[in-house]
Parts: C-alpha cells; structure tokens; sequence
C-alpha cells in the first residue's frame, strides 16, 4: 500500500480498511470453495451466462482477499467460456480448469510460487494440446 | 479530511433503485456486473431523471473491464470515476477523493447527463478573431518563394 501522498488521518483510514481485508482474507478460501462449487453447478447445467458470472466474481475478489492466481485463472477461464457461447461447451477445457482451481485449493497457491508457476504451465500446455489437430 | 458517517448496503439493482429514490448520497459505488441488470443501467437510472435526488451525486463503478470501449461507455453513462477491480484499499480512497473532491462541472443536456467528460482543460476560450489579427498571406505573397520571385515568373 502506497501511503506517501496520504494525510496521518487518511493513513489510519487505510490501515484500518486493511485490517478489515485483512479478517475477511483469513476466511476467504471458504468462499473460494463455495464459488467454485457454484461454478461446477452451472457447469454442470449448462448455464454459461452463469458460469462466466462466478469466474467474474472469483476474478474480481480473489486477488484483494490474497488469491492472486486464483483471479488469474478464473479471469482466463472466463474469457475461455465467453467464447463457448457461441462453439458449444468445451468438457476437456472446462474439466482441465476446475481441476486447476481444485489444485489451487488443496495446495494452497496463492500467488507467484514455483508451484503456481508449474500449474499456470500445465494449462497452458494441455490447452495448446487441445487446439493441436 | 472526510469522514464516511453512513454506509449503506444494496444486494440488487431493484433494492438500490428503492434507496436511492428516497434517500440523498454523497457518493454511490456501483458494480459494474449485478444480478439482473448491470451498473451502467442503474448510472443510466440516477443520472436520467431531474427528479432522481441523487441525479448530480458521485458514481464510482467498479468494474474489471477496463478496455477502452468499456471506460467509454461508462463514461457516457455519467459515471464520475471508475475503479478497477480487484480493489484495494488505497485505490478506493484515490477515486473517492477524485469524486468528492475534484469535481467537474454538471452536464445536463437532452442527450447526456454526468459530470463533464472533458477532464483536462486547456485554458479559457479566446473569443478574439484570430483571422483578422493574424490574416493568412495573400495568394500573390504565399505565391512568392523565399527569394521574393513570384513562381509564374520564375517558370518564364
């Protein structure tokens, strides 16, 4: 947090905002786990409209609650599922990034680790090997 | 040096629509991608209507999409700031402080309302008639090269 150009009172302001966030990202990974329960809900039902909503969700929370790879990939799923829309649902796609938001759980990746680096890898390979004829 | 007194909490377009029309706010945080409709619809409801008492408040959209067309369209809704997601602490207090404390001048016309979208002024406008102070060279001058040798004469 930049806290140069801000006011002792506004520093305590944000110190104070951060110390909520903070709580909040103690318990976040619960609510990680429900997102992505509620993503292979939709999934499952074939509801992408949905399915892009919870990416957005996890996309747009996860790095300020300390999951920055976690809004990474679902950012990259959600623009993956965006163009399902118009191609059909992609099972080997949509199965190899639930798998990795599961990954992102169990092993507890939160950010750029060598770990998280491997499993960014492993997307991104086994997604070339999808477009390969 | 402000103090946020009251913060009030919408889960959807429909329940801030009901605050919003009965109550007054200084500053509203929009998301950009609610249940059934998006926050552009719910800029587009406050800013539309005279009647609206929050028509000339502050309206932060949060949003991830940041694209050009995206910050265009939020911006011709009459959003006042937009911050990016995912937020952070110091990004809020930067956009609240832009829309509180930096305001521009309200636009109410019958194609657009918000706060001007012009943000970077280049001084006041000159009404003087630049022409006539500073004509342009007549023909038989602009024709002249720099030896002063008209060019059809040159050509002889």
């Amino acid at each position: 947090m930049v806290m140069n150009n801000y006011t002792p009172q506004q520093q305590k302001m944000l110190r104070q905002a951060q110390a909520v966030i903070d709580d909040a990202s103690d318990t976040y990974d619960e609510i990680l786990k429900a997102h992505i329960r509620d993503l292979k809900e939709s999934l499952a039902e074939g509801n992408l409209t949905e399915s892009c909503r919870v990416c957005y969700r996890i996309q747009t929370q996860a790095t300020t609650f300390g999951w920055p790879l976690a809004s990474e990939i679902a950012g990259w799923f959600k623009r993956l599922l965006n163009s399902q829309q118009d191609k059909g649902l992609d099972s080997a796609i949509n199965g190899l990034f639930l798998d990795s938001l599961d990954i992102l759980i169990t092993e507890d990746l939160k950010s750029d680790s060598q770990a998280a680096i491997k499993l960014c890898l492993h997307i991104e390979s086994e997604l070339k090997a999808t477009e390969s004829p | 040096m402000f103090e946020v007194s009251s913060v009030r909490l919408a889960a959807s377009n429909a329940e801030a629509i009901l605050l919003l029309d009965n109550h007054r706010f200084d500053c509203i945080f929009v998301d950009n991608m609610m249940s059934e409709k998006n926050g552009l619809d719910l800029t587009r409801h406050i800013r539309g209507s005279e009647e609206q008492p929050n028509q000339k408040s502050a309206i932060i959209l949060c949003t991830a999409f940041t694209g050009l067309k995206s910050i265009i369209q939020a911006r011709d809704a009459g959003v006042t700031e937009i911050l990016a997601k995912p937020v952070s602490p110091d990004q809020i207090m930067e956009k609240l402080g832009n829309a509180l404390f930096s305001q521009r001048n309200f636009i109410d016309t019958d194609v657009y309302a918000g706060p001007d979208r012009r943000r970077r002024m280049r001084g006041a406008f000159s009404t003087n008639e630049r022409r006539k102070e500073n004509p342009a060279p007549s023909t038989e001058e602009a024709d002249k090269n720099e030896d002063g040798v008209p060019q059809d004469q040159k050509r002889a």
